[in-house]
C-alpha cells in the first residue's frame, strides 16, 4: 500500500477526529483524571492524588450497591416498558385500515408529545398532576374503581415503579416511531399470503412482522436502555432520589455527592464507573447485533 | 532617544492637565443619578412585590436614579453571584449567610457607608442578628458585610381554640396526667402532637372531622426540608456541629435519641405529604384546620394567620430537649432568612442609600408590607404592632426565640458538613436506608474530611 493510499482517508477523518478529541476525549479524561484525586468542586486545581481510593471507596459503600441495584430496575424497566408500548402502539397504528387515515396521523402527533417535551416539565407534570396523591390522574382513575388513594411519590415501595413508568412513557414516542417506520416496509402482499395459508393475526405478528423488525427492537432496546442507565432530570425533577433513597440512581447519587457535597472526586468516580458500565454494554449490544446478521 | 524623551514629556503634561482639576475637585466626580443604574440579584420572597410596587418606583422618582432587579431562582443565587460579582454585574445582592464564602471578595465594607449616614448597627440590631448576618469574622474580620433584612429562627405555634376547649383539656388531662398547655419539653410536645392525632369521623373541639387530622408539622422534603427542621432537635440538643477548632460534637450519642425521636415524632403525628413540602406548605395545611401545631418560620405568619386558623393561633417558643448540652433553658434552631449585601462596584456609595432608605429609614412602611423584621426597634413600633392584631403576642415569642437562636459558624462549606449531610442523616434514619449508628458516623466522617480537605485540620 502507498503512503498516499495510506494517508488520505486520515486526512478525511482528521478534522471529526480532533473535533471528537476535544468534545468528547477531554471530558472524558478528566473525568478519570478527577476521580483519582480529593478534590473539592470550589477549589479545582487543589487536588490531591488518591489513586484508586475513591473507586474502593465507592465499592464498599452501602448507598453506591443500593444506587446501583436502583439503577438496574429502572433501566431494564424503562427499557422493557417502552419498548413493548411502543410495539404495541405501533402494530395498531400500522395495521390496514388504520395506517395512512386522517385519525391516524392524528394520534401518531398526539404520541409524539412526550418526546419533544423537555426532561424536567416531563418530571415535574408528573409530580403535580400525574402521580399526587390527592389530585393526581392516576389516583382520579383508581377512585373511580373504589381504589384507595395511593402515596406514589411518597412510598418507599411505589415511588421507583412510578418514576420508570413515567419515563418510559417518555421515552416511548422514539420506540413508537422507529417500530413503525419499519412496520411500514413489510409488504402488505406478504401479510395477506400468510392470512391465506391460514395464519392467525398472533402468528403474523410473532412469526412474521417481529422477526423482521427485530434488528430495529435491538437497536431501540440499546438506546433506552443506554439512555434510562444514564436519566438525571426525570427522576430528580420526579422525587430527587427519595423517599429514603428508594429512587436514587446513579447519575442522582453523582450529583448529590459531587454538587450538594462538592466532593467532586467520589462524583468523578462513580460518573467513570457509569461510563465504563454503558460502554460495555453498548460493546455487548453491538456485537451481537453483528453475530446476528452474521447468522442471517 | 530623543524622540523618547519628547513622547514621555507629552505624556507627563496630559496627566498633568487633566489629573489637576481632578485633585482640585476631590476625587472621582460623583455620577450623575440619572445616569445611575443599579443591578439588583434577588431571592424570591415576600419583599419582592413590596419593592417592585412601591419602593423602587418611589426611590426612582426621588432620586433619578434606575434600578433593574432580577429575581434569581434560589437555587442559582449564590452560583449566579459566584460567576457574576469578579465582573461587577451586581450592585446589590441577596445575602445569605451559607452563600458568602463563594464571592466574599467582591463585597463592599459597609462600615464607611453606615457611618456617612451615622447609622450605628450595634445599636440597630441585636447582636445575634450582628453576628449571623453582617459580620463574617473569618472570611472579613472587623467589617459589615450585609445589611440584615428578615434574620429569623422557627418557633411553635398551636391551636389556640382547640386547647382552650374543655372537652380537649379533660380528655388529655385524663390521658397524661397534666394540663394541656404549650409544651415545656420535646417529649410534651410529642404527646400532644399524639393526642391530637385523628382519623376522619373523630371529633375535636366538639366538631367532626371531615378529614384526617395530625399533631404536629414542618416541611421534610429530602434533604433541605429536612434538613431544615431537623436542625431545630440538633441545636436543642446543645450540638453546635462543630467548633472554633472545627472539632465536631456530631458523634455525640444524644444525637441518636434525637433521631430516634425524630422518626417517632415524623412517623406518628405528620401528614405524609409533609415529606414532599420544601419550606412553609405546611402552614398551608394548617391553615385549613388540618393541624393542631406546627413549626413556624416567622415569614411564613401570614400563611398561617390565614383560613380557618386564623385569629386561633397561640405562640410559643420551642420546647427543651432536657440534658441537652448547652444548658439550653428552652429549644432553639438556627438564625435563617437572609439580607442584602452590596457588590465593590463603583455605584457601592448609590446601592447602599437605597438600602438604607428603604431597610432604616422606611423600616416600619418595610415591615408592613413584608412582615419581615430585622432591626430592634421595630419589634416595638406602635405602627408595626398595630399592622395586626396578632402582632403583641407575636412578635415577643419571635424576640425571645430569636435570643437563643444559634448564628451559624461563618464558613463556606457550612451547607456542605451541616445542611445538606445532617438532612440526609436524618432522612436516612427515618426511612431505614441505614442503622442510626451507621448514618451517624458517615455524618462525622464527611465532616473531618471536608475539614481536611479546606485545610482547616490535620
Amino acid at each position: 500500500m502507498s503512503a498516499q493510499r495510506f494517508f488520505t482517508p486520515w486526512r478525511f477523518i482528521l478534522p471529526g477526529a480532533v473535533l471528537g478529541l476535544i468534545i468528547l476525549g477531554y471530558p472524558i479524561y478528566r473525568a478519570i483524571y478527577y476521580s483519582m484525586h480529593s478534590i473539592r468542586l470550589h477549589r479545582l486545581g487543589n487536588e490531591v492524588f488518591v489513586g484508586i481510593d475513591n473507586f474502593t471507596r465507592m465499592l464498599s459503600d452501602p448507598l453506591f450497591i443500593r444506587s446501583i441495584r436502583v439503577t438496574v430496575v429502572f433501566t431494564l424497566g424503562c427499557t422493557i416498558l417502552a419498548v413493548l408500548f411502543g410495539l404495541t402502539i405501533a402494530t395498531i397504528m400500522s395495521s390496514r385500515g388504520i395506517r395512512g387515515t386522517r385519525q391516524a396521523r392524528f394520534f401518531m402527533a398526539f404520541f409524539l408529545v412526550p418526546f419533544v417535551t423537555t426532561q424536567i416539565v416531563t418530571a415535574i407534570l408528573g409530580r403535580l398532576y400525574i402521580w399526587q396523591s390527592q389530585y393526581g390522574l392516576v389516583n382520579f382513575i383508581l377512585g373511580l374503581f373504589g381504589v384507595e388513594r395511593v402515596g406514589w411519590l411518597i412510598n418507599m415501595q411505589t415511588a421507583l415503579f412510578a418514576t420508570t413508568v413515567t419515563n418510559a412513557w417518555r421515552m416511548t414516542p422514539l420506540a413508537l416511531l422507529i417500530f413503525y417506520a419499519a412496520l411500514a416496509t413489510i409488504s402488505d402482499e406478504l401479510i395477506e399470503s400468510a392470512e391465506v395459508d391460514g395464519a392467525s393475526t398472533w402468528t403474523t405478528l410473532f412469526r412474521i412482522k417481529f422477526p423482521m423488525i427485530k434488528f430495529h427492537i435491538g437497536f431501540v432496546s440499546l438506546v433506552i436502555l443506554t439512555s434510562a442507565f444514564r436519566e438525571f432530570d426525570v427522576v430528580y425533577g420526579l422525587t430527587g432520589g427519595g423517599p429514603g433513597r428508594s429512587t436514587e440512581v446513579m447519575s442522582v447519587l453523582v450529583y448529590r455527592l459531587g454538587v450538594a457535597q462538592a466532593n467532586m472526586g467520589i462524583a468523578n468516580a462513580i460518573s467513570v464507573i457509569m461510563f465504563v458500565i454503558v460502554a460495555v454494554m453498548t460493546i455487548i449490544a453491538v456485537k451481537a447485533g453483528k453475530l446476528g446478521a452474521m447468522r442471517e | 532617544m530623543r524622540r523618547v524623551s519628547v513622547r514621555v514629556g507629552i505624556a507627563l503634561l496630559t496627566l498633568f492637565v487633566f489629573a489637576v482639576p481632578f485633585v482640585i475637585a476631590g476625587g472621582a466626580p460623583e455620577a450623575d443619578p440619572d445616569e445611575v443604574t443599579l443591578r439588583i440579584g434577588e431571592h424570591p420572597g415576600p419583599h419582592i412585590q413590596a419593592m417592585e410596587e412601591y419602593f423602587i418606583p418611589r426611590y426612582e422618582e426621588e432620586t433619578g436614579i434606575n434600578i433593574e432587579m432580577e429575581v434569581l431562582p434560589p437555587d442559582q443565587v449564590w452560583q449566579r453571584f459566584m460567576l457574576d460579582a469578579p465582573e461587577g454585574d451586581w450592585d446589590i445582592g441577596y445575602h445569605s449567610p451559607g452563600w458568602f464564602g463563594y464571592f466574599y471578595e467582591h463585597v463592599a465594607d459597609l462600615t464607611p457607608h453606615m457611618e456617612r449616614h451615622g447609622f450605628d448597627p450595634y445599636e440597630a440590631y441585636s447582636q445575634a442578628v450582628i453576628d449571623s448576618h453582617m459580620t463574617n469574622e473569618m472570611l472579613r474580620p472587623g467589617e459589615i458585610i450585609a445589611i440584615a433584612r428578615n434574620p429569623q429562627t422557627p418557633f411553635y405555634i398551636y391551636r389556640t381554640d382547640w386547647f382552650e376547649h374543655p372537652d380537649e383539656r379533660e380528655a388529655f388531662e385524663a390521658e397524661y396526667g397534666r394540663e394541656l398547655a404549650p409544651p415545656e419539653t420535646w417529649e410534651e410536645l410529642y404527646d400532644i402532637a399524639e393526642f391530637f392525632t385523628r382519623p376522619a369521623g373523630e371529633t375535636v373541639a366538639g366538631e367532626t372531622l371531615e378529614e384526617n387530622l395530625y399533631g404536629y408539622s414542618a416541611s421534610v422534603s429530602e434533604p433541605g426540608g429536612m434538613a431544615r427542621a431537623f436542625l431545630a432537635i440538633v441545636y436543642s440538643m446543645g450540638l453546635d456541629g462543630f467548633d472554633d477548632e472545627f472539632q465536631t460534637d456530631l458523634d455525640d450519642p444524644i444525637l441518636l435519641e434525637g433521631v430516634e425521636y425524630w422518626t417517632r415524632l415524623i412517623q406518628d403525628t405528620f401528614p405524609p405529604d409533609a415529606t414532599t413540602w420544601d419550606f412553609l406548605e405546611h402552614l398551608d395545611f394548617f391553615a385549613q384546620g388540618r393541624l393542631a401545631s406546627a413549626e413556624l418560620w416567622p415569614e411564613g405568619v401570614l400563611s398561617a394567620e390565614s383560613g380557618e386558623a386564623e385569629g386561633n393561633i397561640g405562640y410559643a417558643t420551642f420546647p427543651q430537649w432536657p440534658g441537652n448540652r448547652a444548658d439550653l433553658p428552652i429549644g432553639r434552631s438556627f438564625i435563617g432568612g437572609g439580607g442584602v449585601l452590596v457588590f465593590d462596584t463603583p455605584n457601592q456609595e448609590h446601592a447602599y442609600d437605597f438600602l438604607h432608605w428603604m431597610l432604616v429609614e422606611n423600616a416600619a412602611e418595610h415591615n408592613r408590607r413584608t412582615a419581615m423584621f430585622a432591626l430592634e426597634e421595630t419589634f416595638e413600633d406602635p405602627d408595626v404592632l398595630a399592622e395586626y392584631d396578632f402582632y403583641d403576642e407575636f412578635l415577643p415569642v419571635f424576640q425571645e426565640q430569636m435570643e437563643y437562636a444559634f448564628p451559624r459558624q461563618p464558613i463556606a462549606e457550612w451547607g456542605e458538613v451541616m445542611y445538606t449531610p445532617v438532612g440526609q442523616f436524618a432522612a436516612d434514619v427515618m426511612y431505614g436506608v441505614e442503622s442510626p449508628e451507621a448514618a451517624q458516623q458517615r455524618l462525622v466522617d464527611n465532616m473531618i474530611e471536608v475539614f481536611r480537605q479546606e485545610g482547616y485540620i490535620d
